[in-house]
């Protein structure tokens, strides 16, 4: 799983350091990692396939959308990473 | 007439129904929850449909089609969007009681990997705030309405990973074994399994799992030896209460019998109704709110009162319960302990309804019928049956209940305790004595059925001593009757006289119809006639009974 969260930094490159912090030690943040991962994957299958998935396509999208926003309100509203 | 685990299967029915749903209504009029209708509706039909008992229904399809208005052609296989969501209203549950629902008394939660929500009792310490204005984080405390406890994964201390296998089935075990246990709550293995690779405190793993106990262990080897080291943390003070090393030989052919071995071993000492679990939640429940029954669960009122039989706590448990029953009257566990309590009365003559056994009786026939695998009604089921003397009935009900749950070493010790009243000394003494072994927290009544069954065997040392450990309070005529009935056969008919005195003084009415008193729960003629012969010969005024023959006075 840990290689996989190369998508999510992708989404949000400037919280690169951030998001890895938060998926060792948080597991709210894991979790949410985990189904924004299921999610992709599953809209990807859809794409792939023919237009019987159109109606999933658009729900799938807006589920990403709203994981995207419940990861990026983690990221904002976690503590500062500690110092090294 | 005693007591042993609490019993719900139906851990949903710890509480009222309609305080599960008032605690529904103001999740849904939250502002986070009214902006998602998805999750509302996710969360509205799996907390009905826990609540109308469907949880059996409780599966992706079922919740895509009912509550996310997926069509009839919903494949799970293919549509993953039933798992995502619950995800989503796992969080945002969470999130809801750390913000707006943290001062809500009851905490509506979905488990990782189930779709049944759970119910639990839920108090949040406000932040305090300190003299120069910096406030502490916030800790969360949960009160004992329901005992929860979390088995984390086992720690693998060794080099390679040859045996991680054997580690990983600590955890599986123990949890499966520990969920035949009614009175405690076990929270999902595949929940707790996160905490292998996450190093946090037992504070934190505590509150965010809701539990009030967490169960952890590691295993070593060493050579050809395997050392394996359980412990028992409470939560909310990071305190260990317990802890012990199984040293084994290490082969491969008995990896599974040592595990088998040490779980039944942690299930005996720390589950049930007179493990350190129970007893620690009790004593941390009652140090907390003694006097507010409000806030003090029934549940622990029983256990209070099955440890000392004092008129106070019996008072005070009964409120508790009939209270319970009124807010929630298809509760199996209360019903079965109310029943239990209105025969204990009886018993013990405190103030009780009228006709107790038939009472008793309906309430015990009404748990079982709401929850068939419910171990304390048929507790309760036998001793209605040693009270109408119905031995054979009271036997099946027994056997009953110890196949529910074999671990629970509270029902192997009050099923032995029931065993010695209807007879069967020879049932009653192994299973007293494997009880006693593996915990010997227990009540005072356990040692009565040792006395019986001494007093049987004309082991007449052995059946004083146990008397002398009946540590009954004082308004408890057994605890003089045994002595000075033991003493008496023995020949020291002199040193009873003070307990012959205490009991002319203190229980004349009970004297004057003791045999009758001691029929309640002891169904065997034969040995009810040489404990009024005894008595009688130790001097304590009873009407001599034309069935005793004189040759035992």
């Amino acid at each position: 799983m840990r290689e996989n969260i190369s998508s999510i930094i992708e989404s949000f490159p400037d919280f690169e350091t951030k998001i890895k912090w938060l998926y060792e030690n948080d597991s709210s943040f894991q979790d949410v990692c985990t189904d924004y991962l299921l999610c992709t994957s599953k809209l990807a299958e859809f794409r792939k396939g023919d237009n019987k998935f159109d109606k999933m396509i658009f729900e799938y999208e807006e589920l990403q959308n709203d994981l995207e926003q419940e990861m990026l309100h983690m990221i904002k509203s976690s503590k500062p990473l500690p110092e090294r | 007439m005693l007591s042993t685990d609490l019993s719900t299967a139906d851990q949903t029915l710890v509480y009222p129904k309609k305080e599960i749903r008032k605690q529904l209504d103001q999740i849904l009029s939250h502002e986070m929850f009214s902006h998602s209708p998805v999750l509302s509706n996710f969360l509205k039909f799996i907390v009905e449909e826990t609540l109308e008992g469907h949880t059996d229904e409780l599966k992706e399809y079922t919740i895509a089609v009912n509550a996310l208005g997926k069509s009839a052609d919903f494949n799970p296989q293919i549509d993953a969007i039933v798992r995502i969501h619950a995800g989503r209203l796992r969080r945002l549950l969470n999130e809801y009681y750390q913000g707006p629902g943290r001062d809500n008394s009851v905490k509506i939660e979905v488990l990782k990997g189930t779709y049944i929500p759970v119910f639990r009792s839920h108090t949040v310490e406000k932040a305090k705030v300190s003299l120069n204005g910096s406030s502490r984080t916030p800790s969360k405390s949960f009160s004992r309405t329901k005992l929860t406890i979390a088995i984390l994964p086992f720690r693998y201390l060794c080099p390679d990973n040859k045996y991680q296998f054997f580690v990983d089935g600590f955890g599986e075990e123990l949890t499966q074994s520990f969920s035949k246990f009614q009175s405690i709550s076990v929270i999902a293995h595949h929940s707790s399994r996160k905490y292998s690779s996450i190093d946090a405190d037992v504070h934190r793993i505590g509150s965010e799992l809701g539990a009030h106990y967490l169960i952890n262990g590691s295993v070593m080897r060493t050579g050809k030896e395997v050392r394996i080291n359980v412990g028992l943390v409470e939560t909310m003070n990071s305190t260990q209460l317990w802890s012990k090393s199984y040293n084994y030989a290490l082969k491969v052919d008995n990896l599974l019998k040592i595990q088998s071995e040490i779980v039944d071993h942690v299930c005996s000492v720390l589950g049930g109704y007179y493990g350190l679990i129970i007893q620690d939640g009790m004593h941390s429940a009652f140090k907390n709110t003694f006097a507010d029954i409000e806030s003090f669960d029934a549940v622990l009122w029983n256990y209070y009162f099955h440890m000392n039989f004092t008129r106070e706590a019996y008072l005070k448990t009964r409120e508790a319960l009939e209270k319970a029953i009124v807010d929630d009257p298809d509760n199996a566990c209360c019903l079965s302990m109310l029943s239990e309590l209105y025969l204990d009365a009886y018993v013990l003559g405190f103030p009780t309804v009228d006709d107790p056994i038939n009472t008793g009786y309906q309430l015990v026939q009404r748990a079982i019928k709401i929850n068939p695998r419910c171990q304390h009604a048929y507790q309760e089921l036998a001793w209605v049956q040693i009270y109408r003397k119905e031995k054979e009935e009271a036997i099946v009900a027994m056997e009953t209940c110890l196949s529910l749950n074999p671990f629970s070493v509270s029902s192997i010790g009050a099923i032995g305790f029931g065993f010695a009243c209807v007879g069967e000394y020879k049932r009653a003494l192994p299973l007293l004595s494997k009880s006693l072994d593996l915990n010997p927290h227990c009540p005072w009544w356990f040692h009565l059925g040792f006395f019986l069954i001494y007093f049987h065997y004309q082991q007449y040392d052995q059946a004083l001593e146990s008397a002398l450990k009946i540590d009954a309070p004082d308004e408890i005529f057994l605890k003089p009757l045994t002595r000075a009935i033991a003493k008496t056969e023995l020949g020291m008919i002199k040193n009873a006289q003070p307990e012959v005195t205490a009991l002319i003084n203190d229980f004349p009415e009970i004297v004057s119809h003791l045999r009758l008193h001691l029929g309640f729960f002891i169904i065997d003629d034969q040995i009810l006639d040489r404990l009024m012969a005894a008595a009688c010969k130790a001097g304590l005024p009873i009407h001599k009974n034309p069935m005793i023959s004189e040759e035992l006075i």
